[in-house]
């Protein structure tokens, strides 16, 4: 599976890869909702792994770029460590999944697994 | 915050210092269990092995969970007013500077005349300054981009950090702002300071308010 990851926080994003690549999948790392929004409008991807809080600003960023691209658009599972998110945000609704950190990379794994086809 | 008493305001500063915080300590426990986790598949018979690159992933997320006790602390300490800061005198320019330079690729636009000094702390006001940028994209548009204009009224100097575009009508309230955003408050106040904010949807505007002189100090 070809999975976008988009997290600034350099530990966490370079321990995620590895252990997705372990597992077979070839995942591409952004720091920012830019490269990420960039990275999508550029090339197709399987899963999009997205951080809340990017270093340029708010992670729903991609979320709403999503909702405008045109063609097929990747599920995005959103890590965050906010206790609870705006239900009534419609860009809220368009996350496939929430993984609340922190989390096991057993949650990661099996997660990533969901969307296999 | 209108119709609140200082003590009230403090207070709900205060709540929401300590969930910003809780939340934002997640971002490096997470680190450290996929270290753990991942030190101990690499052993083959169970017991934890950290190879050089882990051990540095668990060191650098360990510095990063102590600086964020670290700024509790100060913060709690900077409200009992247990800290002695620096009087300057410090020049707002080169902190502003050197703030934006802390929070790329986060951008700061700013404006004003810049050539003022004052009896400010200087590292203490460029982590302000860059903790404030900081709050206001996170809790404004979002776009890493953020205005900063810094303007003159009467015997203080005021720096505006505006997020996005006002539509409707913003509240007074800094809730989701960051843990940034109440140390960075907490250190405006304990130079003599004053923090304004306002929100609205994907709005954000800070009004800080730096005295140019020290309390009883005549022009």
């Amino acid at each position: 599976m070809r999975i976008l990851l988009a997290e600034d926080e350099r530990t966490i994003s370079r321990l995620i890869k590895q252990v997705l690549a372990n597992a077979g999948h070839e995942v591409v790392g952004v720091q920012s909702a830019a490269e990420a929004v960039a990275h999508l409008e550029s090339s197709a991807f399987d899963l999009v792994l997205l951080d809340l809080n990017l270093a340029d600003g708010d992670g729903m960023r991609v979320v709403t770029a999503l909702e405008n691209h045109v063609g097929p658009t990747p599920p995005v599972v959103l890590m965050t460590g906010e206790g609870a998110l705006d239900q009534d945000d419609p860009r809220v609704r368009r996350v496939a999944r929430v993984l609340p950190k922190p989390f096991e990379l057993d949650e990661l794994e099996a997660l990533v697994q969901l969307f296999v086809a | 915050m209108e119709g609140r008493t200082d003590r009230e305001e403090a207070e709900i500063y205060r709540r929401e210092a300590m969930g910003a915080f809780a939340h934002e300590v997640r971002t490096p426990l997470t680190s450290i269990k996929m270290v753990m986790e991942l030190a101990r598949r690499q052993s083959s018979d169970g017991q934890l092995v950290l190879d050089g690159e882990l051990a540095e992933m668990l060191r650098t997320s360990v510095d990063d969970l102590q600086q964020l006790a670290d700024e509790l602390q100060e913060t709690s300490r900077l409200e009992r007013g247990k800290v002695a800061l620096s009087s300057g005198p410090s020049e707002l320019g080169a902190a502003i500077e050197a703030a934006a330079e802390l929070v790329a690729p986060l951008t700061l636009d700013s404006s004003g005349p810049m050539g003022y000094e004052g009896p400010w702390d200087a590292p203490r006001l460029v982590r302000a300054v860059a903790g404030f940028a900081q709050s206001a994209n996170r809790i404004g548009d979002g776009s890493g981009r953020v205005r900063l204009d810094v303007q003159p009224e009467g015997q203080a100097v005021v720096l505006t950090f505006t997020s996005g575009r006002r539509a409707g009508e913003p509240k007074a309230m800094a809730a989701d702002a960051g843990f940034s955003f109440f140390r960075s408050r907490q250190l405006v106040l304990a130079m003599g300071g004053s923090v304004h904010c306002e929100r609205a949807d994907r709005f954000a505007t800070f009004r800080v308010v730096l005295p140019l002189r020290r309390e009883g100090e005549e022009q």
